[in-house]
């Protein structure tokens, strides 16, 4: 099955520290917002920054090597869920930050969203990629990020009954 | 303020709200451990250690890191992992660890006619994957009598099996009559080892313990990775058909299975809609049925 590639090779454009001491509290923490799981968007993230550095060479030529930890860590995750939830029970999240949000229940609505869907808006609206670049980190087709990004606009907009 | 914005502004604040745990400092593939949390502290010592070392034990087993491959098959083959140890089974005796055009050979034992050989093929992604299989091999034949996956195609990565001690258990036992026999694989350098898959042996027929929800995952992903030979072992020929006349798009994820009626029913989301995969609860577990749902429009 083909996906699309990530990016084409260009010279290493950061060493691999620089690359991490930048990548690491920005990826956790938006792998923790769509796995609601702190401790195991940790191991997540620092997964697929494990397998960053075992070939940086490669990984550091990407246009966006952090959509690239980005997409590792969700599959990652993805592999070890069942695994995890069985052995832990349910997962576990500790926000910490309900009181400085100005809309908390917007948050919570976006915790209520499926997994595949909440992978798209922290991708679009936490790290700011395009659509074309969700779409290359997601290996999934543009037309898809769109669609997931309109219909999870819709669910918040229908649950926090914005005027339209 | 518009939608897009606010969510944009809760969502930044939430996540500086979080905070960032620390590494921990342990370095991985040294010492693969089972607990949670690991390692990867920042800084020039630790990124060189694990730049180094995959590459250190890479080199020990003859195996190409880049390729994982078959080139080293004139090297020495390197001993059998020392946790791989068939303690329970007086009469399997450890092989060696070969690599061969057909994959790599990560262990190897006997039982009673038969050799048993636990196999990774490597499933060219980004990054790489595995699937892994038990094999019994009839004495003094060449090729399997019969194979079974060992857990699910595509969830193992390529470069955490062919480390060393990727083998965490290799062992059989005689019960009754039947051979069982137990693997257990490294799945990642946080999780550890996997959870034992455990298959049973009459002679030279292999079976699974199985386990309806693995076979509807083991069948998801060797349809999307193009494994066709394993997904006939899993399925009924009109499931078989049925898989044949769609078109699955990448990327199918597991959501979940829930029992009605004798069968298991798994979920998968694909993109536009659901993949459905009915299995058998009682042996044979087989996939019967695969249905796909639509989403309906915005």
């Amino acid at each position: 099955m083909s996906h699309t590639p990530l990016s084409v090779s260009e010279p290493l454009r950061t060493s691999f520290e620089t690359f991490y001491s930048v990548t690491r509290p920005r990826i956790f923490r938006a792998v923790a917002l769509v796995l609601d799981d702190t401790d195991f968007a940790a191991d997540a993230t620092d997964e697929a920054l494990a397998r960053a550095a075992e070939r940086w060479s490669e990984v550091g030529t990407y246009d966006n090597p952090a959509g690239w930890v980005y997409r590792v860590a969700l599959n990652w995750a993805r592999s070890n869920l069942r695994r995890l939830t069985r052995e832990r029970g349910e997962l576990l999240f500790e926000p910490g930050y309900e009181q400085t949000l100005p809309d908390p229940e917007l948050i919570e609505e976006v915790r209520r969203l499926p997994r595949k869907y909440r992978a798209v808006v922290i991708a679009r609206f936490l790290l700011d990629w395009s659509v074309e670049e969700t779409a290359q980190v997601l290996e999934i087709p543009e037309g898809t990020v769109k669609t997931r990004t309109s219909r999870a606009l819709a669910r918040l907009r229908a649950a926090i009954e914005e005027p339209r | 303020m518009k939608l897009e914005q606010r969510l944009r502004d809760n969502l930044k604040t939430a996540a500086q709200a979080l905070k960032v745990p620390e590494p921990d400092r342990a370095p991985m593939r040294v010492e693969p451990s089972r607990r949670h949390g690991m390692w990867l502290a920042l800084g020039a010592a630790a990124a060189v250690l694990v730049l180094a070392v995959p590459a250190l034990l890479l080199s020990s087993r003859g195996v190409d890191p880049e390729t994982g491959g078959t080139t080293a098959a004139t090297s020495p083959a390197s001993t059998v992992p020392s946790t791989l140890a068939p303690s329970t089974a007086p009469s399997s005796t450890p092989g060696t660890t070969v690599v061969t055009d057909d994959g790599l050979v990560l262990g190897e034992t006997t039982a009673g006619d038969n050799r048993l050989v636990v196999r990774a093929s490597r499933i060219d992604e980004d990054p790489p994957t595995a699937v892994i299989t038990l094999e019994v091999i009839p004495t003094g034949e060449t090729g399997p009598a019969g194979e079974m996956l060992v857990g699910v195609p595509g969830e193992f990565f390529w470069n955490d099996v062919i480390a060393e001690g990727a083998v965490c258990d290799f062992s059989t036992q005689e019960v009754d009559g039947v051979t069982e026999v137990s693997v257990q694989i490294v799945q990642s350098a946080s999780l550890g080892c996997s959870e034992p898959f455990v298959f049973q042996m009459i002679g030279k027929e292999l079976t699974s313990s199985g386990d309806p929800d693995e076979a509807a995952r083991q069948f998801v992903a060797a349809w999307d990775h193009d494994l066709s030979e394993h997904m006939a072992e899993l399925a009924e020929p009109a499931a078989l058909e049925q898989a044949g006349d769609i078109d699955l798009p990448a990327n199918p994820v597991y959501s979940y299975c829930e029992g009605a009626a004798g069968s298991t029913y798994c979920t998968f989301e694909i993109a536009g809609g659901e993949l459905v995969i009915r299995v058998r609860n009682e042996p044979p577990v087989l996939v019967t049925e695969v249905i796909t749902f639509q989403d309906e429009g915005p």
